[in-house]
């Protein structure tokens, strides 16, 4: 009876171990995205650190029983936490990485001691031959019913979080059961017995409050499933997936979404490259997604775009992943585009060549840093690098959520003396956004798109330029890089 | 930190920031010890044999070179005077300064990181506020210089928008985190909010015209009305005492101002040239205060203007002036060339001496205002150079030009890089300031000489790392400049005593030019009194010219 017991002690202890090493595994896929490394890496480390803590079990040598316990309880702690700690960390591109591979690492030493710890423990009660076949046994077939219940039933019911709690309350309860059951040989089992009761009693609590932890962590804001994630000195790049697209984010801010950005691109490109006679030589500014590019090169005219984006890591992804690649025509490949990874404003500064057409496709100016991009001495320096009868076109956020932003970039287009003729379109993952279409010499409203686009049709450019009622311009200041109005009143805005 | 504020205002910010360095290092950070740097100020040493009187024993044989004008001294008077020449076509000018560059205190340069970056960044003063159409002098130069690219319609100058401080231009930190602007609100009770109020009430209303029809408080300060000039008795600190002005959050408010402008505490500084500080950059109309100009390295902008808008006028480094004699028709210089020991004697149709006055008292024979110039103080300054690897995490406000730390003796620090459109560069340099406010500002001056840059270095670290935790990680390295005699400090007396009048005045064909006539180290000061001069030697020359700083 007594050795049942004991073997349903390994099945456990078993179970729980094989819970945490799913649980770092899908965590940090999860959050950095590609699960093949994330999972190796896991696996191998967890294994490796199942080693040391065997190794270490030669040098216990007294009190087995209470270092058992207390191995479990350890377990039950670090277990229980493991993902709620990532979570909380994620944010951190420093802490994450060392925290995810120290807490494998800890979690499968202290796992790593249980079974010789246990088998030493009962060498006693059975030969060794028979010892070794069963224990070994039930600490498999726990680890087969711990891999069936953690996708088909404990993350579906319970999520990341309060799986790896539940584990860690069955750690403790394991650890408590323990007590008894090794009760003649354990000195003092009632201080054994109040720790394990603290352990469960916290992770308990922590089960019943898990949703409110987890949603202080930052992927709380990401519908979907994250699939790439990447911090670069400049923002933090997350590419999420739902059923049928995917989603670009930066610093936690929509860049596309698949579903429907051909809207937004069209609408960002065509109308600036309709009222340039040839355009042959186009600038991108920003836009690194190439999603821009795309529909530049849809231009037979076209005979070299430049692309500036200050972060290289961007311009990567949309060269090497796939979705991307697929998703942007392979754009960054194409021998007519040069991809330049600067600064813009420093860039559009430090050269001489015109362009004929120039596509502005920065983040919002949620930041003085991205404000400095809609300054009027920004578009001074991009005019001076716009052939006399070139136009640009430029993202300018929501008119109807962000109506005093939207018209201070107008306001700082037109105070250099340019005409500018705001234009909006429907772009269902942003709502109603907002574009600048500005040039030297005046012009009339585009109405002449290339054929075969999915959005924009020559009867339909036209309606662009009528803006509803509720985006009626407002009174505003030019953003100069003194004032910075517009980060200003992009902020009373849209930030709550 | 309100205990090294204390100690700050009670026995001198070196003091104070030395032992919060000290006390606080404690040698657990693994960073510290690979920090590079060292001192880098120019001129101490020639500046030291000079007093001590060693240079003007030896050297060789004298030759003697006639010039039309000799100036001593390249600080921003010294260049100024010879700018105002130069625009009058005077030629035949030679301008001798003892340090290995010419700016003074406006200087600045390039630095190299140890990751390979070149960064200009200021080594003293950083910026000037745009000045009204009236101050001719000023606005002539810089329109001279390309700085302003014209007048706009209401006669005010026209200054591109990138010369201008970026916003956001300030931000203070009260326990590490920051908050927009010089005024922290963290903790601020109601009262101390009244406090500033009735302080910007007392401002605003001085913000106009005397019964003479002048600013109350203008630039340059010569022009000032004669209303307010009772002022001048009273320090800020009494001043403020009789306005209930008392509660720890305003005084360090307006000491920062002080500190910031003079390098003086608020006991040390005349209520009035606390008011100047406030009223004389404001617009009568509007009464707000101009904008500031500013570049990667400062004021050093300016100097590189001055130095080109000067063809014509020798520039002489190394070279230092060991005595001046007014005679008639003219004056002698004595100079030695510091490398080469060579002695030389300059005979000239007029001199413009731009040195500041514990030097002219030295060089000037027959110096009838000796005593008086010896009443002046001066305040020594800490500017440290800081190069960052990447800027430090801070939390609260996002960063900015000015990054003030509530309740340090230092000043805080100002980013080289915020002027620059450089996203992609993530290395910076800092330029920390720290005034010396001690009352025995010859003792403070011989401790500063006596501190090994390990405890500056530290004491640097110490005051940075309430905001920025991480910051003996970042930093790689520190160059230090000690400005033994930083500022002239406005005291109560100094403006309006008669001392400014007497020390101004010139002696024979020996004009004097320097801020310090002024009372206040301002740049506008320093150009005026330059200009002036100039003009002065121009009108006894018989050269034609305008008037640009009757």
């Amino acid at each position: 009876m007594r050795l049942h017991l004991a073997f349903a002690v390994v099945f456990l202890a078993s179970a729980c171990g094989l819970g945490y090493q799913l649980v770092a595994g899908t965590t940090s896929s999860y959050l950095l995205g590609d699960s093949v490394t994330q999972f190796s890496l896991t696996i191998g480390l967890y294994l490796f650190a199942l080693g040391i803590g065997s190794y270490l079990t030669k040098f216990i040598d007294r009190d087995l029983a209470t270092a058992f316990v207390r191995v479990e309880l350890a377990v039950a702690v670090a277990g229980g936490l493991s993902a709620v700690s990532l979570f909380l960390a994620w944010r951190s591109e420093l802490w994450f990485r060392p925290l995810l591979y120290g807490e494998i690492l800890l979690i499968g030493t202290l796992v790593g001691v249980e079974i010789p710890l246990l088998v030493r423990l009962l060498r006693e009660e059975l030969e060794l031959k028979e010892l070794i076949a069963r224990v070994l046994s039930w600490d498999y077939v726990g680890a087969l019913v711990a891999a069936l219940m953690f996708p088909l039933l404990l993350v579906p019911r319970l999520g990341l979080t309060r799986s790896a709690l539940a584990f860690g309350i069955v750690n403790a309860l394991v650890a408590l059961w323990s007590v008894s059951l090794f009760a003649g040989r354990i000195r003092r089992p009632g201080v054994l017995r109040a720790q394990c009761a603290v352990v469960t009693v916290g992770l308990a609590v922590l089960f019943g409050r898990a949703e409110g932890i987890t949603r202080l962590a930052e992927h709380e804001i990401y519908a979907g499933e994250i699939v790439h994630a990447r911090t670069t000195p400049y923002q933090r790049i997350v590419v999420t997936r739902s059923p049928g697209s995917f989603q670009l984010f930066l610093s936690g801010a929509l860049q596309f979404n698949s579903e429907d950005e051909y809207r937004y691109h069209e609408a960002l490109v065509h109308p600036a490259m309709a009222i340039v006679d040839e355009p042959r030589r186009v600038l991108v500014l920003g836009g690194g997604d190439g999603l821009a590019c795309r529909e530049i090169l849809r231009h037979p005219e076209v005979e070299r775009v430049v692309l500036v984006d200050l972060d290289a890591a961007v311009t990567d992804l949309a060269r090497s992943f796939q979705p991307l690649v697929e998703l942007n025509g392979d754009a960054l490949r194409d021998p007519r585009v040069e991809v330049v990874n600067a600064d813009a404003m420093a860039w559009l500064e430090g050269g001489a060549s015109l362009f004929d057409v120039a596509i502005v496709d920065f983040p919002d100016p949620h930041s003085f840093s991205v404000g400095k991009l809609y300054t009027d001495t920004f578009y001074a320096s991009l005019l001076s690098r716009l052939a006399p009868d070139g136009a640009f076109a430029v993202q300018s956020t929501s008119p109807r959520l962000a109506p005093n932003s939207y018209w201070c970039i107008a306001a700082t287009i037109e105070s250099l003396g340019t005409f500018v003729r705001p234009y909006h379109a429907a772009v269902p993952s942003f709502g109603e956004w907002g574009f600048m279409l500005a040039s030297r010499r005046s012009f009339d409203v585009p109405a002449d798109v290339p054929e075969g686009l999915r959005y924009l049709s020559d009867a339909f450019v036209p309606t662009l330029f009528v803006l509803p009622e509720d985006a009626v311009r407002r009174d505003v200041e030019v953003n100069r890089l003194s004032t910075q109005t517009l980060v200003r009143y992009y902020d009373d805005e849209l930030q709550p | 930190m309100s205990g090294i504020t204390r100690r700050a205002a009670v026995a001198g910010s070196l003091a104070a920031l030395l032992a919060a360095g000290c006390g606080r290092a404690g040698g657990r950070r693994r960073g510290r010890a690979s920090i590079e740097g060292r001192f880098v100020d120019d001129g101490v040493r020639a500046g030291h044999m000079f007093r001590d009187g060693r240079l003007q024993q030896g050297g060789s044989p004298l030759g003697a070179i006639r010039k039309r004008v000799v100036v001593v001294g390249g600080g921003v008077a010294g260049l100024s005077a010879a700018w105002r020449l130069a625009r009058a076509g005077v030629e035949d000018v030679v301008l001798l300064e003892l340090g290995k560059g010419v700016g003074g205190t406006s200087r600045g340069g390039t630095l190299r990181s140890p990751d390979g970056h070149e960064h200009p960044c200021p080594f003293g003063a950083h910026y000037l506020p745009v000045p009204r159409p009236e101050q001719a002098a000023l606005v002539a130069f810089l329109r001279d210089a390309g700085v302003a690219t014209g007048l706009r319609l209401d006669g005010s100058l026209e200054i591109p928008d990138r010369l201008l401080v970026r916003d956001p231009a300030e931000r203070i930190a009260g326990l590490g985190f920051f908050e927009e602007g010089l005024w922290l609100h963290a903790g601020a009770t109601a009262s101390d909010h009244a406090d500033l109020e009735r302080f910007e009430a007392e401002v605003e209303r001085r913000v106009g015209l005397g019964a003479d029809g002048r600013r109350l408080f203008d630039l340059p300060v010569e022009r000032s009305s004669v209303d307010a000039r009772a002022l001048d008795r009273t320090s800020a600190a009494a001043w403020c005492d009789e306005l209930g002005l008392t509660a720890p959050r305003i005084r360090w408010y307006l000491q920062y101002a002080t500190r910031d402008d003079f390098g003086a505490t608020l006991e040390q500084t005349s209520a009035w040239a606390l008011l100047h500080y406030f009223t004389a950059r404001a617009n009568l109309l509007s009464k707000e205060s101009a904008p500031f100009m500013t570049w990667a390295d400062g004021n050093a902008h300016l100097v590189r203007a001055l130095v080109r808008s000067m063809a014509g006028v020798e520039i002489r480094t190394g070279d230092v002036a060991l005595s001046v004699e007014p005679r008639k028709g003219g004056a002698t210089v004595e100079s030695i060339r510091m490398e080469r020991g060579e002695r030389t004697r300059w005979d000239a149709d007029a001199v413009v001496l731009a040195t500041p006055q514990y030097v002219t008292r030295r060089l000037l024979r027959d110096d009838p205002a000796s005593g008086d110039r010896a009443l002046l103080r001066y305040g020594p300054w800490i500017v440290a150079n800081l190069h960052l690897a990447e800027r430090p995490a801070s939390r609260g406000f996002p960063d900015a030009w000015d990054s003030v730390l509530h309740g340090s003796p230092s000043l805080g620090y100002v980013d080289a890089t915020h002027q620059l459109d450089r996203a992609d560069a993530r290395d910076t340099v800092w330029t920390w300031y720290l005034p010396v406010v001690d009352d025995d500002e010859a003792a403070a001056r011989t401790r500063l000489l006596e501190t090994p840059w390990e405890e500056v270095r530290d004491a640097i670290l110490a005051d940075l790392r309430v905001a920025h935790p991480d910051i003996d990680d970042l930093v790689t390295r520190i160059d230090v400049w000690r400005w033994g005699h930083g500022m002239v400090k406005p005291t109560p007396g100094t403006m309006w005593g008669g001392v400014r009048e007497r020390v101004a005045r010139p002696v024979g064909r020996v004009h004097l030019a320097h801020s310090d006539l002024s009372g206040m180290a301002l740049f506008e000061e320093a150009h005026w009194q330059g200009t002036r001069a100039a003009e002065a030697v121009l009108a006894q020359l018989g050269v034609a010219h305008e008037p640009l700083a009757s």
